[in-house]
């Protein structure tokens, strides 16, 4: 049976947009253009098995690569967004430390 | 009473306020060029198996060349290793190990297209510009 393409892309894209959260939005494009090409090759890497242009041994190893080239795409979406909690996260506090220091009109939190 | 309550969150938000939030481990220069040259290398490797395919004359993989690779990862997987918070990177440059094994063993099964060498080259372009994107967006400012 011949693989659904466009239901494969949505199907990884609504995956990726649950595990990222809100950091959605910040990798979207990113992430889509990659997954994208991995359904693009993926479709290639069907279409030659089925007309017997590349082996069930070549095929499964190709799918094998793309598998792991998804799950590299998705950790560099994991840490780019755990990089954008990281600097929310800092510029609270420093607000915090700058409201503190200015109340008390010496540094009292030096930001390390 | 209350007052006592207070005073230890407030202790512990000013103590926080003082340092700088890190999830993620620092820019790593040694890593990104090292990737960087792998990235060409590799992209070159296929660009002549692609030569050689069309002329019609492909020679066989290049030992050396893929057990050098895969020492050098070792060599960054082990670096990585060393330092706080690379758990994605070390996780990221295992998988480009193992892909780098994929195409060692593609290649001794013959490439039996210009076609799916381009499919080969796509797929290790998009895992270097990964792990690149991710490695460069650790450089923070100030």
């Amino acid at each position: 049976m011949a693989l659904d393409f466009k239901k494969l892309l949505k199907d990884m894209l609504v995956i990726a947009k649950q595990i990222l959260g809100e950091a959605w939005p910040d990798v979207e494009v990113y992430v889509t253009a990659e997954l994208q090409g991995i359904t693009d090759r993926i479709l290639w890497i069907q279409r030659e098995l089925l007309a017997g242009r590349i082996t069930q041994q070549k095929a499964k190893l190709m799918f094998d690569l793309q598998s792991k080239n998804t799950k590299i795409v998705l950790i560099t979406a994991a840490g780019l967004s755990e990089l954008g909690a990281e600097k929310l996260l800092t510029a609270i506090f420093k607000t915090i430390a700058n409201a503190v220091n200015e109340a008390l009109g010496w540094v009292l939190i030096s930001l390390i | 009473m209350k007052a006592r309550y207070l005073t230890i969150p407030i202790l512990v938000l000013l103590l926080l306020a003082g340092c700088t939030m890190r999830f993620v481990s620092e820019y790593d220069i040694v890593t990104d060029t090292e990737l960087t040259r792998l990235t060409k290398e590799i992209n070159s490797y296929l660009i002549v198996k692609e030569i050689e395919l069309q002329g019609g004359e492909i020679r066989a993989p290049d030992e050396e060349l893929y057990a050098r690779w895969k020492s050098e990862i070792d060599i960054l997987i082990a670096r990585a290793e060393s330092i706080p918070l690379t758990k994605l990177t070390v996780t990221q440059l295992k998988l480009l190990h193992s892909s780098i094994s994929d195409l060692q063993d593609a290649d001794w099964m013959g490439f039996g297209s210009t076609e799916e060498i381009e499919i080969f080259r796509a797929t290790f372009n998009s895992i270097f510009r990964a792990i690149l994107k991710f490695e460069r967006a650790k450089k923070r400012e100030g």
